[in-house]
């Protein structure tokens, strides 16, 4: 057990992953500057990674997904004061981050769970798995719902807008999963 | 794919789907499993099974506009539009008449060759093997041994000399291959019996045809290659998942024993030994088995999900742009043109939509989108030739002059069915008088119409606009915009029947619009305004409203005027179903109404009027009409009306159509 990491980093490190969902979940504009940049989210999420990468060897993994989606993003958000914006350029360009930060968000939730799993807090890894699961299925219906809305009709809108919702929601217990996993960890 | 532009955009299709996996792959190294690696080759399965470009739809990349644009550039044409018919090479039905037939001819003869090359390489091995030695009595034990151990099915078994490893050949009556002479350990029989159970030869024969189909495609070479490794690497995958500690070692040291030797099946069969370089691959792979991140089966099917939508459905092509530079280069004006020939108007009010823009912004661009493909070369030779002056005229239109800036078009009195072929009034606001026009009355409201009727018509899977007469000036009185419904000065559709000294006459008109304005939000100073967006949108659909006037005309003697106090009609309209109607019922119950008017959105009217001092000889009685989405624009047949004199039903009419009588001309 000696190569594991102190209770002290594995709090700073959920600490850290929450207000990275902050950031990267919601967004507030002074006219057109964001005041949430996804990118600060990454970098905290990155910083996450690192401090729980001593506990679960997986995480390491992730590195270079959240460098890569750092430099996209913080792209996004220069090239926004000049109008530029490499999103919907290119379709590859969106699928493979898309992708990337999937994986990314399933494998660290994976990890944070097994983590609680560790630390007498099973119940909260159970939360954990489960909202996992749910945000990787809400984030993959939102994209497949682009092919599928023409069939959908007149419900097409209703139906945008509760997986909107369900994503959101999933999110939000998420962090409320990976604070309550905190507390385990005294300070 | 019956030309060398087909076979392009097919094989152009499949390689930008092919490198998006190679990257998605790559990506994921290490981080999911041999199965998913092997599974991402589904991926590409609908790009080289389904033709490209079917619906107007690309995958990924536009690759129409690319074909297209070399296809201009290298023929000097731009009434050709490139259809794939099938994901395979189809025989050319005529002798080759240019070089590009001539190349298509020779990539038809050189794939042929290799799938008849692979083709016969297999019947000739299958004949060898018939003649071979079946496996002794003791091989066969030992492989039906392994099979009961690991529950899998077992096939025929025989020896052939020569051979470095054992393999599989076979996808309907496997055999099992095995090296004559040469003892063979039960690790490769288990692989090998394992192929047999996924009929991963199948897969192999699946590879090594599109690999002739696409020859000369360096891309689907190497992946053809990197997929029939992955195969392989599933294969010691389950293996390895079967076997424990030690074993799995010496797998490893068998499979290290094969790097030396030669590798690379053939068409129809599944080997251990695969060539040194895959060798060297897979013994990494199974280095990193256990080490793969457990848990991720949901993660590897959403990512694998997210990529194989947009790669197997596609993406609507409407890329499309204006080109406004004078100086533009003959490679701009062919991409222009191919964006816009490519950007297929998928429905009528699409195509009426690309056509009423061109004409408000003079754009040879947006024509293109809507014409014929006989009219594309004049279009591109207007574009070639277009120069800058004031009024910014780069293709006649035949518009007396400039469209009124923000009012769009409207589409009158548009008739027809998909299967048949649509026509109407396309009808702009002029900006202002042109040269000739009459003069307006004084102290009146007006506006001048620039007028055309133009017939809506599918070819080809497109739908165009072909333009019947060009452009009338008309003078529209009452109005200082772009009038709506019941416009006088346009044309319309009169119904009529009569009854005693009345004759009851219905006007009908419709309007057709795309919703184009959109609001243009200031940051700063907050103001906020509609603009008309005069960017096409080929997939639109129409609003279609309809408006019905109805008036009594009387005809009767000056004397027998007195006997009318009150005249009411209530009105709906004929049903082509079942030729009746549901006249409104009510109206007439209350008491004492006179001078009041309603209508329903479905056709329907009614109205009632007091005929008290001097009345003129025609009354108004009632309007209507509806908004709907539709595209059967058919005439109504007739109306149904109830007619009431001095407040008594008087007849009941049938109002039909007037021959001749003002009907859209």
């Amino acid at each position: 057990m000696s190569d594991k990491a102190s209770p002290r980093v594995i709090r700073k490190a959920l600490s850290e992953a929450v207000w990275g969902y902050f950031f990267l979940t919601f967004d507030f504009n002074f006219f057109a500057v964001s005041l949430l940049p996804e990118f600060v989210g990454w970098i905290l999420l990155l910083s996450a990674v690192r401090g729980l990468e001593e506990e679960r060897r997986d995480l390491k993994l992730l590195r270079p997904f959240a460098h890569v989606m750092i430099v996209l993003r913080a792209f996004d958000y220069l090239g926004s004061f000049w109008g530029l914006s490499l999103s919907g350029q290119f379709l590859p360009l969106s699928l493979l981050p898309a992708a990337a930060g999937l994986y990314f968000h399933f494998l660290f939730l994976t990890a944070c769970a097994a983590i609680a799993g560790e630390h007498a807090a099973p119940v909260v890894g159970r939360r954990l798995l489960f909202w996992r699961t749910a945000m990787a299925v809400t984030q993959t219906a939102i994209a497949l719902f682009v092919y599928f809305r023409p069939s959908l009709g007149e419900w097409g809108g209703t139906a945008e807008v509760i997986l909107a919702a369900a994503g959101i929601l999933a999110v939000l217990c998420v962090m409320a999963a990976l604070r309550t996993l905190r507390r385990f960890f005294p300070a | 794919m019956g030309d060398i532009w087909a076979f392009l955009m097919q094989t152009l299709t499949v390689s930008g789907a092919a490198a998006l996996v190679l990257l998605l792959k790559g990506m994921f190294t290490g981080r999911l499993s041999p199965r998913w690696q092997c599974a991402a080759w589904l991926i590409l399965l609908p790009p080289l099974v389904l033709p490209t470009g079917r619906f107007g739809r690309h995958v990924l990349v536009n690759w129409p506009i690319v074909v297209e644009t070399l296809r201009s550039m290298a023929t000097g044409r731009f009434d050709q539009l490139t259809a794939v018919y099938a994901p395979v090479p189809l025989p050319p039905l005529a002798p080759p008449r240019d070089w590009a037939d001539w190349l298509f001819f020779l990539y038809f003869i050189v794939a042929l060759a290799l799938l008849g090359r692979d083709v016969t390489a297999y019947v000739r091995l299958r004949r060898a093997l018939r003649r071979g030695t079946a496996a002794s009595a003791e091989v066969q034990g030992r492989i039906d041994a392994v099979a009961a151990r690991y529950g899998l099915g077992t096939c025929p078994a025989v020896t052939a000399p020569g051979l470095p490893t054992a393999f599989v050949c076979g996808v309907f009556r496997p055999l099992l291959v095995l090296p004559e002479g040469a003892e063979v350990d039960d690790k490769v029989l288990l692989h090998e019996l394992l192929h047999l159970k996924y009929r991963d030869a199948g897969w192999g024969l699946l590879i090594a045809f599109f690999r002739c189909v696409h020859w000369c495609n360096p891309l689907l070479w190497v992946c053809a290659n990197r997929a029939g490794n992955d195969i392989e690497s599933l294969c010691d995958q389950r293996v390895l998942e079967r076997l424990e500690g030690e074993e799995r070692r010496t797998y490893g040291r068998i499979l290290l024993s094969m790097a030396d030797g030669g590798g690379g099946g053939r068409p129809g069969t599944s080997s251990m030994a695969n060539g040194p370089r895959n060798i060297r691959r897979r013994i990494e792979a199974i280095a990193r088995f256990k080490r793969y991140p457990a848990g991720m089966g949901v993660a590897a099917v959403c990512v694998a999900l997210m990529i194989a939508a947009p790669v197997a459905f596609g993406t609507v092509t409407d890329d499309f742009w204006d080109l406004t530079d004078t100086q533009s280069t003959d490679w701009q004006v062919a991409a222009a043109m191919s964006a816009a020939r490519t950007a297929a108007c998928t429905t009528p009010a699409g195509a009426v939509d690309a056509y009423g823009k061109a004409v408000i912004v003079g754009s040879p661009m947006y024509r293109a989108m809507c014409a014929p493909l006989s009219e594309q070369d004049a279009l591109a030779e207007a574009l070639r030739t277009q120069r800058m002056n004031r009024l910014w005229e780069r293709w006649d239109s035949t518009l007396p002059t400039l469209a009124a800036p923000n009012r769009g078009y409207v589409v009158y009195n548009l008739t027809g069915r998909p299967e048949r072929g649509y026509e109407g009034l396309l009808v702009i606001q002029l900006a202002h008088a042109p040269k000739g026009a009459p003069e307006p009355p004084e102290n009146t409201a007006y506006c001048y119409l620039g007028v055309q009727t133009i017939r809506v018509e599918r070819q080809g899977g497109r739908w165009v606009v072909l333009p019947q007469e060009d452009f009338r000036t008309v003078l529209a009185k009452g109005w200082d915009r772009l009038p709506s419904l019941n416009c006088t000065e346009l044309p319309c559709q009169l119904y009529e029947a009569k009854s005693g000294d009345f004759t009851l006459r219905l006007r009908w008109q419709t309007t057709c619009t795309v919703d184009s304005y959109t609001w243009d939000n200031a940051r700063l100073t907050a103001l906020v305004a509609q603009r008309y967006d005069t960017t096409p949108l080929p997939g639109a659909e129409f609003t279609y409203e309809c408006g019905q006037q109805l008036w009594a005309i009387y005809t009767g003697s000056e004397e027998g005027r007195g006997n009318y106090r009150t005249i009411g009609a209530e009105l709906t309209r004929l049903r082509t179903d079942d030729g009746g109607s549901a006249p409104l019922e009510g109206a007439f119950e209350m008491s004492g109404v006179t001078d009041a008017y309603g209508g329903g959105t479905d056709g329907s009217s009614w109205g009632t009027t007091s005929l008290v001092g001097d009345w003129g000889s025609e009354i108004y009685l009632s309007g209507g009409g509806g908004l709907s989405v539709k595209d059967d624009f058919s005439l109504p047949e007739g109306f149904r009306a109830s007619f009431f004199l001095n407040g008594r039903q008087a007849a009941e009419l049938t109002l039909l159509p007037v021959k001749g009588g003002g009907a859209f001309e």
